[in-house]
């Protein structure tokens, strides 16, 4: 699950691409912002909608951060990637929105890619088998996955988000949220407990 | 491998869930149509707020300077009205008050304080010393000098011959 060296060239070389664009941006090159917004919108919207579960407020939220991302750019001094800075600023105005918004929440669901379809875990819960408990089709299991995050603290759902559905690693979600790995450790330990109460039919 | 690996694979199948493709250019120009607002409102508040400061401003100023006008002459005449009155000391006085030395009670005095009392008295004193010279040169020879004592002199002020006896003629003669 740990870093490989494929992934790691690639992010080495994205965060120099986004280093060439900040500092455009720093100054004053709106069309070089532009280009950041074009590169994060699809992973921080993805973010902010799973711990949101509704994609109006998050499509509201993401305004809000980019909006805050570019009154603070010029103050961003590169002591971490630009990936780093604004996955914080993300986390940090979600969790903050999430805690004005209260628990019960209405959920609207976002539309599901087409190519889940060729997905072996998805193709292994939807298909008949002895073992299953059921057949399960697209929008029920987002219903039921959507449920079973609703049902997670701010905190844990932070991290299954960002670790089981973003799939950043252990460090670079430490470094997000400001606290020790071990830490985040505990809280993954802790939500997939959870999770597997709920979910726990979908996976005999 | 973690105990919960169904389970995060499970979770995973989220990442699957979508916006949909145009999402992101729509999104772009939702972002330029705010900061254009943006720019413009804070635009207009900053000019509302200049007026608001300008107008203020013009209020305040002339008030503070009419209330500080106002207070340092009712503060000047009221200093004035409760000052106390100088005595009249003519000119004389001032001369024999300025040959004595003065006391050390009467220096430390502030200026205006004018002890008039004990200057009356250093004024009777010299008055009545005077009138015994005078009376006593009336009285007594040419040789004989005045002295400085106040034997001659009553502290009633009135005259008084230095001797009740009448002196010869032949003493009036040289």
């Amino acid at each position: 699950m740990e870093t490989a060296d494929e992934p790691t060239k690639l992010r080495t070389s994205s965060a120099a691409e986004d280093r060439v664009l900040v500092d455009r941006a720093q100054d004053g090159d709106t069309r070089a912002f532009d280009d950041l917004v074009r590169k994060y919108t699809p992973k921080l919207y993805g973010m902010v909608y799973n711990m949101t579960s509704n994609r109006e407020d998050t499509a509201d939220l993401l305004q809000e951060i980019f909006a805050k991302a570019y009154r603070s750019v010029k103050r961003f001094q590169g002591k971490s990637s630009f990936y780093t800075w604004i996955y914080s600023i993300s986390v940090n105005m979600t969790l903050n929105f999430l805690k004005k918004r209260g628990r019960y929440a209405k959920v609207s669901l976002d539309d599901v890619d087409s190519s889940i379809h060729h997905d072996p875990e998805f193709i292994k819960v939807t298909t008949s088998q002895k073992d299953t408990v059921r057949e399960v089709n697209i929008h029920e299991l987002q219903i039921r996955l959507n449920s079973a995050m609703m049902h997670l603290s701010e905190d844990h759902r932070t991290v299954v988000t960002l670790y089981d559905i973003q799939g950043l690693q252990h460090n670079e979600i430490s470094k997000m949220l400001g606290v020790s790995e071990g830490t985040v450790r505990s809280r993954l330990f802790y939500a997939h407990r959870l999770l597997q109460t709920h979910l726990e039919d979908l996976v005999k | 491998m973690s105990e919960f690996k169904d389970i995060q694979r499970l979770i995973s199948l989220k990442k699957y869930e979508t916006p949909g493709k145009d999402f992101v250019e729509d999104f772009l120009a939702q972002f330029h149509e705010r900061q254009r607002s943006e720019m413009l409102r804070q635009s207009s508040l900053n000019l509302v707020w200049d007026r608001m400061a300008a107008y203020f401003y013009d209020l305040v100023t002339p008030k503070w300077v009419l209330a500080t006008a106002t207070a340092s002459v009712a503060l000047l005449v009221a200093w004035i009205s409760l000052s106390p009155a100088k005595p009249a000391v003519d000119s004389t006085a001032l001369v024999l008050v300025a040959a004595q030395t003065m006391p050390v009670t009467m220096q430390v005095q502030p200026a205006l304080a004018v002890d008039s009392q004990l200057i009356r008295e250093v004024e009777h004193d010299r008055k009545l010393e005077i009138d015994g010279i005078l009376l006593s040169r009336h009285f007594e020879s040419d040789e004989i000098m005045p002295s400085d004592s106040t034997e001659v002199v009553s502290l009633s002020g009135a005259a008084v011959p230095v001797s009740a006896e009448l002196l010869p003629v032949s003493a009036f003669n040289r």
